[in-house]
């Protein structure tokens, strides 16, 4: 039982940065950017290849090459932001466009990716990652722990750079009010062009971490995909707390009711395998959630930013 | 009109619209400094499409503004507010998810950290009520103290006009009078301002005011003067 | 020849796949991802009923083939009032709930060997009078069944479209505020067309899964059908039913086309080929998107200008 709360929060951190990109890019820019499943796979495989490229320095190159990836992730997103959404900004073209346009670039990235690097599953650290013995006698990988704590020092940053300086206040304020936000000088190209690399950044590294806890493969993204987009609705658009808190109960969802759903199926020999059906979990999740409370869960409460 | 002050904005056949569609066509008024201006007229005349193009929010289509002798056509709103432009729409006038004080930091964003404090207690001695309620969302004022937080956040910038868009609509009436009793204030102060109005306390307590109808400017003259005009009522008080 | 009529039946079930989006994007504004589920559904809901005994599953009930087609609509119906039910057809949950449905459908198909035969597929679905024909002339019958059905299919829906309802119908796309001030029963409408949509999309399934005679999850795999039909319903022009149908052919056409090219390219390129044709349709449909937003035809004219203007005058 234990193992499932840390597999599910492991699963969650992952998601949730995910979903905080998206989530970004819903506040500012008003459309979900289903994009964001190819990006995260192509953070990914930034990071691989500059590891191949970087001698082993005991870690550091991981470091190094997830910087790097994330920088370049952020430029070639708001790139495209620039390229594919800009104009259609400035058209005032209704939303279907947006959401056409991020679809068919899902495509175009995807296409990409596989051309580039081909089908096989790629590793960070190739060999079995080895579990150390945690609290309660609970295996964790060194991934995982890795996972855990950017996770939340992801957030943490984020939250700070939201809500006490100048640039995360103008986003703020572009979000609830774009026009007097522009009234008071704030300029909205910035504005979209720090959300893209930010979403850029986050993006990045939810590939690289799940790249570091599972493997690296083309469709990667997609897999998450849908947990991401649950994430993004139920924690609130650009709810950073929020978004992380929805990420982790979807996790342990996902893992424990899964587990807990298969203790039965097997006692009465129903061949029924739960772990195929963790979508259908944050599925019927999101289905709950949004029938109850469809504005988000946090809402009215602190975690509502 | 004995003294000849000076004119320190004025739109020179402006016409602008949305979409495609006109809604003002060949709008000329002039403001004089220190003056207290209103513009009046029937729903969807065009007076908020005019203090628009005048912030930059939105462009016009056709025609000039000139702002203390620049032109500021092709000017963004931000431009426009650093030359002394304070503009207080009508809907939308505050940032409700942000606190008071965080919506006054947006009206000091272009301002340089010093000058912040000490706008700050500015903005708090004219308006006592915000310093006590600074940490309050602002979503949660009321219809007077939002208006309030609106305008402050304007002065923020130390404007040299203040364009308040119908700063009454909605309020009970003893706020009306609140908030038309600081207006003046501002005004005694020496400070421009251009309101638009639809009730008659706002009109009674400017100078001089242009009538706007269908989008057109059909009548200025001085409050007095229209108040005696006995169309005026009847189109503009009867509707 | 043979290969002309596989091009034409298939393109055929894309082309009812596509009104039925077209009626969901370009008519109601409802944004449908997972086209595939539905058109899986309609798929294995016909070949279940109407195929024979197949490798243990429950189905083999051996019905007629209208059966077959009635089954495949009415289950895609059920599943698009039970989504539209929950959800209340929030356009974002929608999104979301649309790739939900495409994803569980697949697993359900992929793993309930029970139902399904699992991955193995379902094979000798039958066509109509099948027996009685030798199999080149199978095909021939078969195309213009399919061809037939997708006529009625059209003009059902361009009458739909004439009818009240479908003036109703744009007028809550373009201004949803002005449809409600002016007493339409908003939700109702748009309830109606997704599961309308939803329909033309179970048929169309069954209709493909007549027509190649065997399905698996494979098929329905890897959201190419939601991404191709999307495609053709921005080439059509959204909210245009000729358009629908004429992009639907053009990009099957061009599709399989494409492929017989990549066929011819050297052996290291062939297993890129896919990604590379996907590769240039997407950006084919990005740029379309851009440069001529109202497709290859063009859209019909809006039924308001006075709401389009409003819509559109937006100050930022």
């Amino acid at each position: 039982m234990g193992g499932w709360i840390v597999s599910g929060l492991v699963y969650g951190s992952i998601v949730a940065m995910g979903a905080l990109g998206c989530s970004y890019i819903l506040l500012i820019q008003r459309y979900f950017n289903f994009t964001a499943a190819p990006w995260l796979a192509l953070g990914a495989y930034f990071a691989w290849t500059m590891m191949r490229v970087l001698p082993q320095w005991g870690g550091l190159e991981l470091i190094i090459a997830a910087i790097v990836s994330m920088v370049a992730l952020g430029i070639v997103m708001t790139a495209a932001d620039k390229a594919l959404f800009k104009p259609l900004r400035k058209r005032g073209a209704p939303f279907m466009f947006f959401y056409l346009t991020s679809f068919g670039l899902l495509f175009v990235v995807r296409s990409i990716i596989w051309l580039i690097w081909g089908p096989q599953a790629k590793y960070f650290y190739p060999g079995a990652s080895v579990g150390i013995k945690g609290p309660w006698g609970i295996m964790v990988t060194p991934a995982e722990i890795l996972t855990l704590i950017v996770a939340v020092v992801v957030v943490a940053a984020l939250y700070f750079f939201q809500y006490r300086t100048k640039l995360g206040r103008g986003m703020l304020a572009t979000s609830q009010n774009s026009m007097l936000a522009s009234v008071c000088g704030v300029e909205p190209e910035t504005i979209h062009t720090a959300t893209t690399m930010i979403a850029g950044f986050v993006t990045a590294l939810a590939g690289i971490l799940y790249g570091l806890t599972i493997q690296v493969r083309p469709l990667m993204g997609w897999y998450i995909l849908l947990g991401i987009f649950v994430c993004v609705v139920c924690g609130g658009e650009g709810a950073i707390l929020g978004t992380l808190a929805a990420a982790y109960l979807l996790g342990i969802a996902e893992e424990v009711g899964s587990g807990l759903i298969q203790i039965p199926l097997n006692f009465f020999g129903i061949p029924i395998q739960m772990s195929a059906y963790k979508v259908a979990i944050s599925s019927i999740f999101f289905l709950v959630v949004i029938y109850y409370k469809p504005h988000g869960v946090w809402k009215g409460t602190f975690l509502e930013r | 009109m004995v003294k000849e002050e000076k004119v320190i904005l004025e739109t020179d056949k402006v016409t602008a619209g949305y979409g495609g569609v006109d809604v003002l066509f060949d709008a000329s008024i002039k403001i004089k400094e220190k003056e207290l201006a209103a513009i009046i007229g029937p729903n969807g005349a065009g007076k908020t499409t005019l203090l628009r193009t005048i912030s930059g929010v939105l462009s016009p289509r056709k025609g000039e503004i000139i702002f203390k002798g620049k032109k500021l056509n092709g000017k963004t709103p931000r431009e426009r507010s650093a030359l002394g432009i304070g503009y207080i729409p009508q809907d939308d006038k505050i940032f409700p998810k942000m606190s008071c004080i965080d919506n006054l930091r947006m009206g000091a964003y272009t301002l340089p950290r010093e000058k912040f404090s000490e706008m700050l207690e500015k903005v708090y001695q004219l308006f006592p009520i915000l310093k006590e309620r600074r940490n309050q969302t602002a979503g949660q004022f009321s219809g007077g103290q939002r208006q309030m937080l609106a305008v402050a956040r304007a002065l923020m910038m130390e404007p040299e006009i203040l364009l308040l868009d119908e700063p009454t609509s909605g309020l009970q009436p003893s706020l009306v009078k609140e908030v038309l009793d600081k207006v003046k204030d501002l005004h005694q102060q020496g400070m421009t301002t251009l309101i638009v109005a639809q009730n008659r306390e706002a009109l009674e307590i400017a100078e001089r005011a242009y009538l706007i109808r269908a989008g057109q400017v059909v009548l200025e003259d001085t409050v007095e003067g229209l108040l005696d005009n006995d169309q005026v009522i009847q189109l503009y008080f009867g509707g | 020849m043979a290969y002309i009529i596989s091009i034409i039946c298939i393109g055929t079930s894309y082309a009812i796949a596509t009104l039925g989006l077209n009626l969901q994007w370009g008519y109601t504004g409802l944004f449908n991802i997972g086209v595939a589920g539905f058109f899986a559904v309609g798929a294995y809901t016909s070949a279940i009923l109407t195929g024979p005994v197949w490798g243990g599953t429950i189905g083999g009930f051996g019905l007629p083939y209208l059966v077959g087609l009635v089954g495949a609509v009415l289950f895609a119906a059920l599943l698009a009032y039970l989504i539209a039910w929950i959800l209340r057809l929030e356009f974002g949950f929608l999104a979301i709930a649309s790739i939900m449905l495409s994803a569980v459908v697949i697993l359900i198909l992929k793993n309930e060997m029970w139902l399904t035969n699992g991955v193995w597929g379902i094979g000798g679905i039958p066509r109509p009078f099948g027996e009685m024909l030798n199999p080149s002339t199978s095909d021939w019958v078969y195309m213009i069944i399919s061809l037939v059905i997708l006529a009625g299919a059209y003009f059902l829906l361009e009458r739909g479209v004439r009818s009240p309802w479908g003036r109703t119908q744009r007028i809550i796309k373009e201004d949803p505020i002005l449809a409600e001030m002016a007493g339409k029963d908003v939700y109702r409408c748009r309830k109606m067309s997704w599961i309308i949509g939803s329909m033309y999309m179970g048929l169309a399934g069954a209709v493909y899964g007549h027509y190649i005679q065997y399905i698996n999850p494979k098929s329905f795999d890897d959201v190419m059908i939601t991404f191709l039909c999307l495609c053709m319903v921005v080439i059509g022009g959204s909210g245009n039913n000729k358009g629908s149908i004429l992009g639907a052919y053009a990009l099957w056409v061009t599709w399989t086309v494409s492929e017989i090219l990549t066929g011819y390219l050297p052996e290291a390129w062939q297993l890129r080929a896919p990604f590379i044709r996907v590769l240039i349709i997407g950006v084919a449909i990005i740029l379309l998107l851009r440069l001529r937003p109202q497709g290859l035809i063009g859209r019909e004219t809006s039924i308001s200008k006075m709401g389009e203007r409003i819509r559109t005058g937006r100050v930022e």
